[in-house]
């Protein structure tokens, strides 16, 4: 028996680039960037003042959805706002015969922010006198009077996979994952096994975060993993180019609908395209750094083309994790002239997060709208910023400009700090 | 519709819980009807609404971590999951040098990991103004000079899965699943179908969680979750029975190693159980409902009915609204079976490890299969008479050597259901 197919029909997103998938997507084939200064907080005294925010966004856009909404962070906003798009765009819980029995969730799901100003004001006010040690029954005692319960509960991962079952109606499996940055496409890899499986016909697949808040940017700004150039935010996100200094944090979410192929086609739906492959792997090296040799992402992108039954030339694009920091880049060129050899230069590399930053537990997901997208106009999204070449990065990363090309097959990267790597590869029907 | 004939099986446990470090010394004082709630040790309670805690006592994370210089990277949750991971390694008797890495997997249970007050406070008692008030032009400036460089890194939820990936050299697929108090039986779920799938042949699979944090412990008391009954603290989490009013912040870690049968056959393993089912289900606004669908779906992937369990772990958070739910839900799903399947409410002895429950809960009744014993439901004297009558066991019980369900849900209401059995050849 042939195992089920698994089709993409609805897509929705919201990020750096516009509130939905198709501004977005002209936003890219136009080189564009949505990286700016920070506004959502005072970040003037930070060594990171740029990001890739989400600009214009209100909640209002899902007010008349069951919420409520107020206590929610905008991890979960973005996550109903992309959601709705995906859901509406497939059509599927609105046609005959849906049962919410058989379609699930499955988010790479950032956590919400913290409160930062309540958070260190009762810290502040639980320091025994004259040192600076909290008292934790002091702590809890500040913090049951400054804390909004609602607003700390929501913040836990799994409440956006929550909210989307509930405002949706999808009763089936109902699952979060928080793989750092590999997350969402863990996350539609997973939801896709679900239904080749059979367990479910359809599942809600994507991610969401935000980590652009004190917190956020403070610990990715200790671990000098931000790019510090304030200067120029649009030039900031450089992956693969030889200056690039860093990643530029960013945050939206990106969705889709999965459906059993044959189901899709009986119901008449539109279908973007197919998830055929779909590799995860560990690199288990060290928490700290990728391992050298990029030994887990040759794996993972392996593993994704034996799944899909596909040779490395049959890929005509990848799409690059491409963080824009020094060894991210290097180790993935490395990886992919592994697994291609001597075709690697005839599948172009490309990068968006050069254009919108990088979302973080929602980048694979919004990488992989993309993909279809790019599938469905023949378009390969350019890597911007690429202006001096790097020795150790000599691909082709499609520097700048979009680039024309019959796609069959895609094939989407995203490794997680902390070793999680995950390869998605996606066909045209 | 099952797409594979590999088997899944049990072939070692780990426990750190707050009625030991050890599944020997967990077993027996859970047996013993012991109970891991005392009065918090890691800060001074005085005056607080809530003075219990279900903590681990004299746990040496440095007994489980080889590389002794990562132990600065681990929170506490991390550090508790090390001691679970080594042990259930250990009890395995799986050698690395004769397994394939490539296909040796770990999934993992985690929450949202608090972070050390004391590592922030440094920081904000230097940028904090008279008013106790942090401006972040300030914090920018003169906090970050005094925060560890590599803060973040402590805290992330995928943490305990990737430094066991490390420490065992798992270079298979590697996941950490965060939706509260289901994460662990959700991940051992998936990990139950990557193996099936034979995407891994082996999986490190279980939870980590610890809410003896101040943070944390604010949070639970603002959703009104936490129970009034100090004292005594062993008498204060009553699962099931008509005086409960709450759970108590626990933690703690368990691993199990997850083996595809033919593997574990090949090398002679020592065979604890075998995975016969996994369900999940979710609908937000009825729990009951949820917990009953997800048994009978891991029944029906099991291709058991009710009439062939034993006994159910139940989920037993103590809370209010929550046991009447899954008494409504249990009930259901068991139909006539109701009166003879046992129901076993761990978390009357060691709190709520939320993101650790499904993962602790599910060796403790993996050890009830294997001694042939149901260690009693801590607390229970009677139900409200408007809750479904359950068959809870009120003191020790032989443990029939059928299979089992065990449950996880979390608050708001996600579900999952394994069933695990004697193997039979």
């Amino acid at each position: 028996m042939s195992r089920r197919r698994v089709v993409i029909t609805g897509v929705g997103m919201i990020c750096p680039l516009g509130h939905d998938p198709e501004t977005a997507w002209t936003a890219l084939k136009e080189g564009k960037s949505g990286v700016g200064y920070i506004s959502l907080f005072d970040a003037s005294e930070f060594p990171t003042k740029i990001a890739g925010e989400v600009r214009g966004f209100s909640p209002k856009s899902i007010a008349d959805l069951p919420g409520p909404w107020e206590d929610c962070g905008r991890n979960i906003h973005f996550a109903v706002h992309a959601a709705r798009q995906a859901v509406n765009d497939s059509g599927l819980m609105a046609s005959a015969g849906y049962d919410p029995d058989r379609c699930g969730v499955y988010l790479g799901a950032g956590e919400g922010s913290q409160d930062f100003h309540h958070f260190v004001h009762a810290i502040a006010k639980s320091l025994n006198a004259g040192t600076d040690v909290p008292d934790g029954a002091k702590f809890i005692k500040e913090g049951m009077h400054d804390f909004n319960g609602r607003r700390e509960y929501e913040q836990e991962p799994g409440m956006s996979s929550l909210h989307l079952a509930n405002v949706f109606n999808a009763h089936g499996p109902n699952l979060s994952c928080l793989t750092a940055c590999a997350a969402s496409s863990q996350a539609v890899g997973e939801a896709t096994e679900l239904i080749r499986r059979g367990d479910v016909d359809a599942m809600i697949a994507g991610g969401t975060h935000s980590m652009i808040h004190p917190l956020g940017v403070m610990g990715f700004n200790l671990l000098t993993a931000l790019s510090t150039s304030n200067e120029h935010p649009t030039k900031a996100s450089r992956p693969f180019d030889k200056h690039r200094n860093g990643f530029v944090i960013a945050e939206g979410s990106g969705m889709v609908i999965l459906e059993e192929y044959e189901k899709a086609k009986a119901r008449g739906a539109k279908i973007y395209g197919e998830v055929t492959g779909y590799g995860t792997t560990a690199d288990s090296f060290r928490v700290t750094d990728t391992h050298p040799q990029g030994r887990g992402a040759i794996a993972c992108m392996s593993d994704a083309l034996k799944d899909a039954g596909l040779k490395p030339t049959d890929i005509q694009y990848i799409n690059a994790h491409g963080t824009s920091t020094d060894v991210n880049d290097r180790v993935e060129t490395i990886a992919v002239k592994e697994v291609w050899g001597e075709n690697a230069k005839d599948a172009p590399v490309s990068s968006i997060k050069s254009m919108m930053g990088h979302l973080i537990a929602a980048a694979g997901a919004v990488e992989l709208i993309t993909c279809f997208y790019a599938i469905r106009d023949n378009v390969m999204p350019p890597t911007i910023n690429y202006e001096t070449p790097d020795p150790e990065c000599d691909l082709d990363y499609v520097p700048n400009v979009a680039r024309e090309k019959k796609l069959t097959n895609v094939l989407s990267n995203s490794f997680g700090f902390g070793g999680q790597n995950v390869s998605l590869i996606v066909s045209r029907i | 519709m099952s797409t594979g004939n590999r088997r899944v099986v049990i072939t070692g446990l780990g426990a750190v819980t707050p009625l030991g470090t050890g599944v020997d010394v967990f077993w027996q004082n859970l047996l013993a009807g012991k109970s891991g709630v005392r009065r918090i040790q890691a800060f001074d309670p005085e005056g607080l609404d809530i003075q219990i805690a279900a903590e681990v006592r004299d746990y040496d994370a440095a007994r489980f971590v080889k590389q002794r210089k990562t132990l600065k990277l681990m929170a506490r949750d991390i550090q508790l999951a090390m001691g679970g991971a080594a042990m259930a390694f250990q009890d395995s008797g799986l050698n690395l040098e004769q397994i394939d890495k490539t296909k040796f997997g770990v999934n993992y249970g985690a929450g949202l990991i608090a972070t050390e007050l004391s590592e922030i406070s440094p920081a904000v008692k230097v940028t904090a103004n008279s008013a106790k008030q942090v401006d972040l032009k300030v914090w920018g400036k003169e906090g970050f000079g005094h925060l560890f460089p590599l803060w973040m890194l402590k805290y992330l939820p995928n943490m305990p899965a990737c430094h066991i990936s490390i420490a065992y050299d798992a270079q298979g697929p590697n996941n950490s699943i965060t939706i509260g108090e289901a994460s662990s039986t959700l991940a051992i779920g998936e990990a139950y179908r990557v193996i099936q799938r034979g995407t891994a042949d082996l999986f490190i699979g279980g939870g980590t969680d610890s809410k003896i944090h101040p943070l944390s412990i604010v949070r639970l008391a603002l959703l009104n979750r936490l129970t009034k009954h100090n004292d005594p603290p062993e008498g204060a989490i009553r699962p099931f029975d008509k005086s409960r009013d709450g759970i108590v912040p626990g933690e703690g870690s368990a691993a199990l190693i997850f083996e595809e049968l033919g593997h574990a056959k090949k090398r002679g393993a020592e065979v604890y159980g075998e995975l016969l089912g996994f369900g999940a289900y979710c609908d937000p606004r009825d729990s009951g409902r949820s917990i009953a669908k997800a048994i009978e779906l891991a029944l029906k992937d099991a291709k058991l009915s009710p009439s062939d369990l034993g006994h159910i772990s139940a989920v037993g958070a103590a809370g209010k609204q929550e046991d009447k739910d899954e008494a409504r839900g249990i009930a259901q799903a068991l139909g006539s079976a109701v009166d003879s399947v046992r129901i076993v409410a761990y978390k009357s002895a060691i709190g709520s490890l939320t993101a650790a429950s499904g993962a602790v809960e599910l060796v403790a009744s993996t050890l009830a299969l294997h001694h042939g014993q149901l260690p009693a439901v801590l607390n229970y004297k009677e139900s409200e008479p408007e809750m479904p009558k359950l068959r809870i066991v009120r003191s020790v019980e032989d443990c029939p050597k059928k299979p089992f369900v065990t449950i996880g849900r979390s608050y708001s209401g996600q579900c999952a259901a394994l069933v695990i059995g004697p193997l039979v050849a």
